[in-house]
């Protein structure tokens, strides 16, 4: 889209908005529109160069700005509805609120079901239709949400009995809840942890059990939310760096951890440079690649896999020690597509 | 100019809003400043050929049409108010108060700006947009792959399209053409339904897997997108559709561990010998296809009783990570845990077992801490 053709969509619905609110301030319109203050000027300007044809003075628009920055349009009824949905407003606005709605247990269900109903109608039927054809699914049980909904809702604390898979434990923490978080397919309680006295993220299909305390929550006030810009899951600059190779039958790997870097190598397979916080959960994740993949670096890593994977032989006796070529080909299939 | 341009387009959406009737090419040329002051006819046509594009694109409603019967070659055009205004919505103010949701939704995907310019017309239509944050919930979506753009492009315009697509275990990209159905995001991965042209038959993608651009190929679909179609029971289905459980398994636990392996249990007795317990447990799982990868993952606290065949993929597994891991590190260096950097092979030694020749690549400096490892950040 030409710069033009960007301002000219801003002014369309800049012209509506304004008369919508009789006496907004430049900074909160500037920052509605997403553009500069001076930008928003500009824009100003340029609608007293707007109107009806014929050169009457009243024809024009006048965009009049007051004392305290505040903004009166006035001969502009030529406009005074915005342009209707685009098919990608629509889907936008559509998608997301039924990603929300899906949730089992979420708040508000009731009224958002009912928002996307009325906003379907507004859309028009390629919108609607078009919407339809995206939808996000987000992985969460109804009754940790609603557990977690009580306790963010009175200000209580949380007692979790939480599953690590990397230390393949079922540990229990008090925590006091901060947010829900979904993100990539999965629903997350942050909150302040007691045990750890840090700000810990807890997937909720993990969760094992859960009770509302009779204790109410006490998040510090130097408790910091996580960063959501790069996943809920980031690895930390300092993680300690893998760097595994895998054969194309595990390239799936890159797909489902998030990495540092992938190098193609000749067949079809991959060099993933990984960021660990818990090298458990790459020790495991080697074991079950079995001919699929190895780790290149840390040597002290690789041979923890040796280590572990000889106990784990030492099991079988005889039969661990020699030949017998089990396939299990299905396990690869099983992550396949199309 | 663009100020100019700009105005120009913004007079010429108001004075065709404005009129009832179809306004003629020669009536615009007249009543428009811009139009009045090209030098030529030539530029003139030029110019508002483009404009009239220009709108288009923008989603403006552009009509072309005749006022009267009488003078069907006097074309003229209009832009009809009940197609160019946001129509009357009437939202409570709990439906208004979740709406902003939808912004933050997008923020780290494409349809970032399409989200806030969809809540920009709500709020210039008098809605009073919340924000449902307030209530703790804090909904995310990512767009990273390249390929989502021009298939959300293609769904919206019902285009079919191309794109290369290497299959899970395979070496090269194979070309693809495709109805593109329905986009779904599951797990935190996007997939594509929609008809594959060339192997006549409906099929699934997933977007990561898509190597290079998608094309939009002109014409239309072949046949119309189905109606019922839930793709998200297809996703679902296509994910998991090759692990089904196929009988049962039977596996020795260490005490105290293999807590997922617990709770699939459908008998979990403690082992005994001499009567004496022997510290493991012996559990029936259902078994599925997937199932030797994952049990090779819980290592030494899992052995496989039976069936046969499910102990032998266990078992191979493990001695591939075995032989295929470690080799260039002493004992020593498992013991106390600290990477020698100076012990490491030096580059093109090729070592015993390795594949690839690649074993003898080692990144100097590492200094990794133990495998025990600390947790940082996010609790995982």
């Amino acid at each position: 889209m030409s710069g033009a053709a960007a301002q000219v969509r801003r002014l369309l619905n800049l012209v509506p908005y304004l008369l919508e609110h009789d006496g907004a301030k430049l900074t909160e319109v500037a920052a509605e529109f997403n553009v500069s203050e001076k930008q928003l000027r500009k824009d100003l300007e340029t609608l007293w160069m707007c109107g009806l044809p014929g050169g009457l003075p009243d024809d024009l628009m006048e965009a009049h700005i007051g004392e305290g920055g505040t903004i009166h349009l006035e001969n502009a009824e030529a406009i005074v509805r915005p342009l209707r949905f685009s098919v990608r407003e629509a889907v936008a606005l559509l998608v997301a609120l039924r990603a929300l709605a899906q949730l089992p247990g979420v708040a508000d269900r009731d009224a958002l079901l009912r928002a996307i109903a009325k906003l379907e109608e507004a859309a028009g039927e390629r919108g609607a239709q078009a919407s339809q054809r995206v939808t996000v699914a987000f992985e969460a049980r109804a009754t940790v949400l609603d557990r977690i909904r009580q306790a963010l809702d009175a200000g209580r604390r949380l007692r979790l009995e939480y599953f690590v898979p990397s230390r393949d434990q079922v540990t229990e923490r008090d925590v006091d809840p901060m947010r829900v978080i979904l993100s990539d397919g999965h629903a997350y309680l942050e909150g302040w942890c007691r045990r750890s006295e840090a700000v810990r993220t807890f997937r909720l299909s993990r969760i094992v059990a859960i009770e509302v305390l009779d204790v109410a929550a006490e998040v510090p006030e130097a408790a910091e939310p996580n960063d959501l810009d790069e996943g809920v899951l980031r690895p930390a600059a300092d993680d300690p760096l893998v760097t595994l190779e895998v054969t194309r039958h595990a390239r799936w790997v890159a797909e489902n951890y998030p990495n540092e870097g992938v190098e193609e190598l000749p067949e079809g397979g991959l060099r993933i440079a990984l960021r660990a916080p818990d090298q458990g959960r790459i020790l495991r994740l080697v074991l079950r690649l079995g001919a699929d993949g190895r780790i290149v670096d840390p040597p002290a890593l690789a041979d923890q896999v040796r280590k572990t994977a000889a106990e784990a032989l030492a099991l079988y006796g005889d039969e661990g020690e020699s030949g017998g070529d089990g396939d299990d080909g299905v396990d690869r299939a099983a992550r396949g597509a199309a | 100019m663009p100020a100019t341009k700009t105005e120009r387009l913004v007079n010429l959406v108001i004075c065709l809003l404005a009129s009832k009737q179809y306004v003629t090419k020669e009536r615009l040329r007249a009543t428009l400043e811009p139009y009045r002051e090209c030098p030529t006819d030539d530029a003139f046509e030029r110019m508002f050929e483009r404009d009239k594009d220009e709108l288009r694109e923008m989603g403006i409603p552009l009509e072309t049409g005749t006022n009267s019967a009488l003078f069907e070659d006097e074309i003229g055009y209009r832009i009809p108010k009940d197609s160019y205004n946001l129509p009357e919505i009437r939202l409570e103010r709990d439906e208004a108060a979740v709406l902003g949701v939808a912004a933050r939704f997008w923020q780290q995907a494409v349809l970032a700006g399409d989200a806030s310019s969809a809540l920009l017309k709500l709020k210039s239509a008098g809605i009073e947009v919340g924000d449902i944050s307030q209530s703790g919930i804090e909904p995310r979506v990512r767009t990273e792959t390249g390929a989502f753009e021009p298939l959300l492009q293609a769904i919206c315009d019902r285009r079919p399209v191309a794109f290369r697509y290497r299959k899970s275990g395979e070496v090269e990209p194979a070309e693809r053409r495709v109805e593109p159905w329905a986009i779904d995001s599951w797990r935190g991965h996007w997939y594509l339904a929609g008809h594959d042209r060339d192997r006549g038959a409906d099929r699934m993608f997933r977007l990561d897997r898509i190597v290079g651009e998608v094309v939009l190929l002109a014409g239309h679909l072949s046949a119309p997108v189905p109606d019922d179609m839930d793709v998200h029971a297809k996703v679902a289905d296509f994910a998991w559709r090759q692990n089904r459980n196929v009988g049962s398994a039977t596996l020795r636990l260490r005490a105290d561990t293999g807590f997922l392996l617990r709770r699939r249990a459908t008998e979990c007795v403690p082992e005994v010998r001499d009567g004496e317990p022997t510290g493991w447990d012996v559990l029936t799982v259902p078994r599925n296809s997937g199932m030797a990868g994952w049990l090779a993952e819980f290592g030494p606290d899992v052995q496989v009783l039976e069936p046969p065949e499910l102990r032998s993929a266990v078992v191979a597994r493990l001695r591939a990570a075995m032989e295929g891991n470690g080799l260039a590190a002493s004992d020593e260096m498992t013991h106390t845990g600290t990477p020698d950097v100076s012990r490491a092979v030096p580059a093109g030694v090729q070592v015993p077992g390795s594949r690839n020749g690649s074993g003898s690549e080692r990144a100097a400096g590492s200094t990794a801490g133990q495998a025990a490892g600390q947790t940082t950040g996010a609790t995982r």
